[in-house]
């Protein structure tokens, strides 16, 4: 495999990592080869030295019978003859054989060198005398030079021992350790979580500790992917769930909102956005959108209060919409959020559901307005007339105000029908009511109460009594003016009016209704085309007519 | 007359001892008396060439009667003779030492010493007479 090949494309901290090892492995068997060769060299050294100067001593034992018989006989020949061998020897530098005497027998060539081996020669025959002396001196110099070169070389032999170590060491390393690592770094590098293809087995065929570090990295791949899926699974679910509510949520044609305990809104869905026309707010204060806001926002306040209550529904009306009032009917529930525990009954959310009520409301109107209107001439009709003046009797009594009541019936009014026909008739009924509902406020009870009948009532101010009859006698002029009956034709009616007053005349309806139509009857008995306060006297007198 | 006395008590002495001793003698003229063991070895075995007293001395060895050779320089220095031959044969080119001359026979030999002065010679106790004097007694 080219080496340079496989170290170019690594990531870098692999790359270091082997360069490391290699540098320190390296650098501590230069330092051991280096120190043990050191080591050696020295010990290495004084071992051949010693080697050495124990051979020269071996070397005087050699020698030792003949220089001590040469000692003995002082015999200059034979101890030159033993000196000249030893000093031959490569360890010798110098020999030097001396008898008792100190007379040098013989003594080589050189100058004296301090260290010498000296050894005692004894009488040959009587090993109790000392003869003489036999001194070497070692060649210090050569010795030297053998010592350092043995030392040397098994210093150089220890540095290549320890470089091939190394060496082998870094190969079988770098294929056992390294190589493995590499391939299963770059096979790991590839594995991606976001691409499911890529996270496939590692393979491994080793059982050692990098066959269980691979084995710990698939079964936490597989675990991993089991994991994914699992989300994914998930997550696709609640998006599903999701997108049904968001369906929904978004689709409904009801406005739906969250309101959070400031009254303002936390959520809503586009129908809301509509109804409302929102503003571009952050915050949105759901009460300002209705016509009677503190009313709403104290029904919100009092509904979290109460515990007990749940949910309640209202119709509301909307705050000023361009195209007239909106109505929306609203059913206000309390939710609690699940993710969160609510910490005290006001810190709930409340979910709104809403929609447009306008039309019911409108229709509820209109059929109420029909019900309660003459159709022809926009008074009260009978019922109604009834009832209000029923409640208008109430709340003049419980103010202790008086209250008028008139009852007005139309003069000449069945001539017009007979003459003019019916249409005309229905034009005339039409302007009378038209001029009682102008010459009458708001305060007042203006009925149609039969054919040609009308009854007005109206409460009466503090000391207002004496305007009573003329207020009757204005009226009966303004209806007395001519009436526009169309085909550029005019016709004239007349009325009579009997007048009651609550609560001197009755406090009951009944009573008054019949007292005013005596009174009335009692204008048509004299003469029609008049306005008469009822009195008893009156009333008594004419009773049986 | 002091020799005549210590040659007498010699010869008496060595009549109380056993008869295989060897005796070292010199002439009956000569002025040593008395020598010791290393003074007989210093002579024998070459290194000395004098008396103690400075006179030249001549020793002997016999040369046939092998077993008194062998029994004196066993008795002498405890080595045999083939030791004693290579002793001298070492010497034989280097060394001015020089064996002791050879007699054959017992009776030339006390002739010998009988009428060299500084002779110096080694004989079994047995064979002493008047012409030699002894000065030392091996066992």
């Amino acid at each position: 495999m080219n080496p340079s090949k496989s170290f170019i494309g690594l990531n870098s901290i692999y790359q270091r990592l082997h360069l490391k090892m290699g540098i320190t492995v390296a650098l501590c068997a230069l330092l051991v080869s280096l120190i043990s060769s050191l080591g050696s060299y020295y010990s290495s050294f004084s071992r051949e030295k010693n080697k050495n100067l124990l051979l020269v001593e071996q070397l005087a034992k050699t020698v030792e019978q003949t220089a001590s018989i040469s000692a003995y006989l002082s015999d200059s020949e034979l101890a030159d003859e033993i000196v000249d061998g030893l000093t031959g020897h490569d360890l010798v530098k110098n020999a030097k054989i001396e008898s008792n005497e100190n007379v040098v027998l013989a003594f080589g060539n050189s100058t004296v060198d301090d260290i010498s081996v000296s050894l005692d020669l004894l009488h040959p025959f009587a090993q109790d005398h000392i003869v003489g002396q036999l001194l070497i001196y070692p060649d210090i110099a050569f010795i030297h030079r053998q010592a350092k070169a043995e030392a040397y070389r098994d210093a150089q032999v220890l540095v290549i021992l320890s470089l091939s170590i190394f060496i082998i060491t870094m190969l079988m390393v770098h294929n056992m350790l390294t190589k493995p690592l590499r391939s299963l770094t770059k096979s790991f590098a590839q594995v991606d979580p976001e691409k499911p293809a890529t996270m496939k087995m590692l393979e491994h065929s080793r059982t050692d500790e990098i066959g269980q570090l691979v084995a710990g990295i698939n079964a936490l791949m597989t675990a991993l992917q089991f994991t994914l899926d699992k989300e994914k699974d998930l997550r696709k679910r609640t998006q599903a769930l999701e997108a049904k509510f968001r369906l929904i949520f978004e689709q409904a044609s009801a406005g739906i909102c969250l309101i959070n305990k400031y009254d303002h809104l936390m959520a809503y869905n586009p129908a809301f956005k509509q109804i409302h026309n929102l503003p571009d707010a952050n915050i949105i204060d759901v009460t300002e959108l209705f016509k009677d806001s503190a009313h709403v926002a104290s029904l919100l306040s009092t509904f979290r209060r109460e515990s007990l209550a749940q949910q309640f529904s209202i119709d509301l009306q909307l705050n000023g919409s361009k195209d007239g009032t909106k109505w929306l009917h609203c059913l206000f529930a309390k939710i609690k959020d699940q993710r969160k525990l609510v910490r005290d009954t006001e810190d709930v959310v409340i979910e709104a559901i809403m929609y447009d009520i306008t039309e019911r409301v409108q229709r509820e109107q209109e059929t109420r307005i029909a019900a309660e209107c003459d159709p022809l001439t926009n008074l009260n009709n009978r019922r109604a007339g009834n009832k209000r003046l029923a409640e208008l009797l109430q709340r003049c009594l419980l103010e202790d105000k008086s209250m008028v009541l008139m009852m007005v019936d139309l003069d000449k009014f069945k001539p017009i029908n007979d003459t003019y026909g019916h249409d005309a008739g229905d034009r005339v009924l039409i302007e009378c009511g038209q001029r009682i509902a102008n010459k009458f406020g708001k305060d007042s009870v203006c009925i149609r109460w039969g054919g040609d009948e009308f009854v007005i009532a109206y409460p009466l101010k503090q000391g207002a009594l004496d305007t009573v009859v003329t207020i009757g006698e204005s009226l009966i002029a303004s209806l007395s003016e001519s009436i526009d009956v169309g085909d550029e034709m005019l016709c004239q009616i007349g009325a009579s009016i009997g007048v009651v007053i609550a609560p001197q005349h009755a406090t009951t309806l009944d009573e008054l209704l019949a007292k005013a139509d005596q009174a009335m009857y009692l204008v048509k008995q004299q003469g029609r085309g008049k306005c008469s306060l009822y009195s008893e006297v009156d009333s008594t007198a004419d009773s049986l007519n | 007359m002091k020799g005549i006395f210590l040659s007498s008590l010699l010869f008496l002495l060595s009549g109380i001892c056993q008869a295989d001793a060897l005796v070292v003698v010199v002439n009956k003229d000569n002025p040593v008396d008395a020598l010791s063991k290393t003074q007989v070895i210093d002579i024998f075995m070459g290194r000395y060439i004098t008396f103690p007293d400075g006179n030249p001395v001549k020793p002997f060895d016999l040369g046939a009667e092998l077993d008194v050779k062998r029994k004196f320089y066993q008795r002498l220095v405890n080595k045999d003779l083939a030791k004693i031959n290579s002793y001298w044969a070492r010497l034989l080119f280097s060394g001015r030492a020089s064996p002791p001359e050879s007699v054959d026979s017992m009776k030339l030999l006390l002739a010998r010493v009988s009428d060299t002065k500084g002779a110096l010679a080694y004989l079994p106790e047995a064979s002493v007479d008047e012409s030699v004097k002894v000065v030392y007694r091996l066992e």
